[in-house]
């Protein structure tokens, strides 16, 4: 079952020319860390490329949004196994 | 000169791709369905569910009748585009003429970048193993090789997930009598029906049916589908992407949505998506035509050939709504379908007995609206008429080519 959210969050990664690694994020005062970014995909808002980040914790699911125009990292969507 | 022609396919491509976001997902069967709802059907199934008898197709309804545990997902099409576009750039570095066929299918002309079947043979592996190290390991793909476009697809049907299947020109005919007539591409029920009242029931009936008779029976298909399964290279690979002989976009209307108040909505929204296809194709088109499905009774197909090309959304809605008119009750549509069709390249042509100046006006509006949601994305702007029906005719990605 996926949970849909569009909150602001606060993450560490590292941009490696066409890869991302996030390495943690904080989200309803938690952090998330060892997590395995498995797809990043880009969607096109207009002339906007937006970043989805699609990664887990090996118990979690999640799907980031960065908004490179704004440099803001958004949660977007979670599921638990 | 031999020729390489590759066909690539992606296996479960939309379910492969939710595994491959989520990998909690992974080897559990997963169906991608058209929305939330018991009565939706499934657009892919993952490799995992196709085992447990759940193919494309299938309601969700007799799915979970079928697996009790397979996991239904809506389905998300910017993710599977983005993969795709991701794909066709990893095939690009092996050759200049690629021919994308489906989101998830495309043609490889590698004539001149290989030498050899094993040369071929080689890159195919190669590609396998790019898709998996820079896009996603979870994604899969078959790949058939052989001299022609029907061949090479015949080859990638033959070993699913993950093959690899290469047909030379000795193989023929003796491949063939491994295969069923519906193996084939483009044989489907209704023209195994048809062969089979003249006694042809299996490929090697079909390969050694002579060329006149299947002509004379079938005509130009009879003789095109000779020639395929003969070998014979009739369909190159296409290096530009075909232009289309008809944009048409439809909607299954929910049925708490379908209502005398929304159908007119539901057609404008149609109308903004054809016409903002027709004009990024830099096409006007001649014919305008309506499908309709019904609740209770059988559908109606409607179309009106103009006297004068159109191409803005509102030129479209007019022809479209003359053709709706008389329809009741329009609470009863279960399926509204537009498109247009005899399409023809925009030119500057001036009319010398039309309302020139109406069409031109709502074509410059057409044109600003559409440079406007290019650079803002989505439906930034929009018609009045179509306020309140935001939600209809959501994003979808077509079945087959």
């Amino acid at each position: 079952m996926y949970h849909v959210f569009h909150d602001p969050i606060s993450v560490r990664a590292s941009f490696n020319s066409a890869r991302i690694k996030i390495t943690s994020f904080q989200w309803n005062k938690r952090t998330y860390t060892d997590l395995r970014t498995n797809l990043v995909h880009r969607v096109r808002m207009g002339r906007t490329p937006l970043l989805y980040v699609s990664l887990d914790d090996g118990a979690n699911y999640f799907k980031l949004l960065f908004d490179p125009e704004t440099c803001e990292w958004w949660m977007e969507e979670t599921s638990e196994v | 000169m031999k020729r390489y022609i590759m066909h690539i396919d992606m296996n479960s491509f939309f379910a492969t791709c939710e595994q491959q976001a989520n990998a909690l997902l992974r080897g559990m069967p997963i169906g991608v369905a058209a929305y939330a709802g018991m009565n939706s059907i499934l657009l892919a199934a993952s490799v995992e569910a196709k085992q447990k008898g759940i193919k494309t197709g299938t309601s969700v309804r007799e799915a979970i009748a079928i697996c009790q545990k397979i996991v239904i997902l809506e389905n998300d099409p910017p993710k599977y585009r983005a993969i795709s576009e991701q794909v066709s750039e990893v095939l690009s570095r092996y050759s200049d003429r690629i021919e994308p066929y489906s989101i998830d299918e495309s043609f490889i002309d590698l004539t001149g970048w290989v030498q050899t079947w094993d040369d071929a043979r080689k890159m195919a592996c190669q590609i396998k193993k790019h898709i998996k190290s820079e896009i996603g390991e979870w994604l899969s793909c078959s790949i058939g090789i052989s001299t022609t476009k029907f061949l090479a697809k015949v080859g990638s049907d033959m070993k699913k997930p993950d093959g690899l299947v290469i047909i030379t020109p000795d193989d023929l005919p003796k491949i063939y009598n491994t295969l069923e007539l519906t193996d084939l591409w483009g044989i489907a029920h209704g023209w195994r029906k048809k062969l089979s009242r003249i006694g042809i029931n299996t490929i090697r009936d079909l390969y050694d049916y002579p060329l006149q008779n299947v002509t004379s029976l079938f005509g130009k298909p009879g003789h095109a589908l000779y020639l395929h399964l003969h070998g014979f290279d009739v369909d190159p690979v296409a290096r530009q992407p075909r232009a289309p002989k008809s944009i048409s976009h439809q909607y299954a209307i929910p049925k708490k949505e379908c209502t005398a108040e929304n159908i007119p909505k539901i057609l404008m929204r149609l109308c903004e998506k054809v016409g903002m296809r027709l004009r990024s194709h830099e096409c006007a088109a001649r014919t305008v035509f309506l499908g309709l499905r019904f609740f209770e009774r059988p559908g109606a197909f409607l179309h009106t050939r103009l006297p004068y090309p159109v191409r803005g959304t509102r030129d479209i809605y007019q022809h479209a709504s003359l053709l709706l008119k008389g329809i009741e009750p329009m609470d009863h549509i279960r399926v509204l379908s537009i498109g247009v069709s005899d399409l023809e390249p925009l030119t500057n042509q001036l009319l010398l007995f039309n309302t020139t100046e109406a069409n031109k006006s709502t074509t410059t509006i057409d044109d600003i609206l559409d440079s406007i949601n290019n650079k803002y994305g989505g439906r930034t702007i929009t018609r009045a008429a179509t306020l309140g029906g935001e939600h209809f005719v959501p994003d979808r990605i077509a079945f087959g080519k």
